[in-house]
């Protein structure tokens, strides 16, 4: 190597160095020493959170989304739009707060916290039974049936 | 040289965050400048900077022991930076050849006998340029990163007389480059 060879590789050595972009440096530093993500921590995670997915799905399933009253006439007991008087109606459901009313005004059965209710047709009109979940704001409505 | 026995003694001590900000405070700017004339690609440089300070976040034990922390970065720098080229080359599909000087048209000298250092680092910089990529590389590593021959070798996996071999030419190509632009080495 060269006299002037050496000089090229001093003038190299000499070369300024340059300051990074504006924050870039702070970026590497957190990219550096960010957590490693321990994928195999959420598998446990993910499982246990599709299992309360699942139960919560077949609870739901389980539940009626209509609300259905029926109808005992005798010893037959049928879902029906009509009834005579002296019919008993039957509503059944998971536990809840249940009503019957009669016009939508009068109850005449209630039950809280129960799964099964009954009332006697003792006047005509319209009834309809209401099921209401604990600390649940929705309400269920029965189709109407008609006592004539 | 600001000594980097600090640096050593926080990795001693498994400090490696610790270690990695300091690392950063005193070569960040060396081994930006190192990526940024490797690839002429400022942000390529920047993803390039950024893998070096991560491995050597990840890999600092592996420093006990070695050479300068300056040139084991050098090293990490010299190696990711020729990973780029070769990905950058795979892509673009240009090749130079390894010793190829591309010829700088004939300017013939400056007005001014005198070039400040600033003009004298310009003309040097546009030489250096002019390299192919790895011989730039190879230069940069043996006079800003101060390294031995036989940490290049390690660093790029070449034989210390090849990468000599190397360096001499390329030193013979900036000079006759500096001469054009009527820079004396």
């Amino acid at each position: 190597m060269t006299e002037e060879d050496q000089g090229v590789g001093a003038m190299i050595a000499g070369l300024p160095d340059e300051a990074p972009p504006l924050g870039l440096d702070a970026r590497v530093f957190a990219t550096a020493t960010a957590r490693k993500r321990r994928w195999w921590l959420a598998v446990p995670i993910m499982a246990a959170a599709a299992a309360v997915v699942a139960f919560l799905l077949i609870r739901r399933s389980d539940e009626p989304t209509v609300l259905a009253m029926q109808v005992r006439h005798g010893d037959t007991v049928h879902r029906s739009s009509s009834a005579a008087l002296g019919d008993i109606l039957v509503v059944d459901g998971p536990k809840a707060a249940l009503r019957i009313y009669l016009n939508d005004t009068i109850i005449v059965g209630a039950c809280d916290a129960c799964t099964h209710l009954e009332a006697v047709a003792k006047a005509p009109g319209v009834y309809r039974a209401s099921q209401q979940a604990t600390g649940a704001d929705a309400v269920l409505f029965s189709a109407p049936v008609e006592v004539h | 040289m600001e000594s980097d026995e600090d640096i050593l003694a926080l990795v001693r001590a498994n400090d490696k965050n610790g270690a990695l900000r300091l690392m950063l405070q005193r070569h960040s700017a060396a081994v930006w400048t190192h990526c940024k004339r490797v690839l002429r690609d400022e942000a390529l440089a920047q993803d390039v900077h950024q893998q070096v300070f991560i491995e050597a976040h990840r890999d600092c034990d592996r420093m006990r022991g070695t050479g300068s922390v300056r040139g084991w970065l050098f090293g990490i720098a010299g190696h990711r930076c020729l990973d780029a080229i070769k990905a950058r080359r795979r892509r673009d599909a240009r090749y130079r050849d390894d010793a190829e000087v591309t010829e700088v048209p004939e300017t013939g000298p400056l007005p001014t006998e005198q070039l400040d250092a600033a003009r004298r680092n310009q003309a040097l910089e546009g030489c250096l340029d002019n390299l192919a990529d790895e011989v730039r590389s190879t230069v940069l590593m043996r006079f800003r990163g101060g390294m031995s021959y036989a940490e290049i070798g390690a660093a790029v996996d070449m034989k210390e007389s090849a990468l000599q071999m190397r360096v001499t030419r390329a030193l013979s190509a900036l000079r006759v480059c500096l001469e054009r632009k009527g820079v004396e080495p």
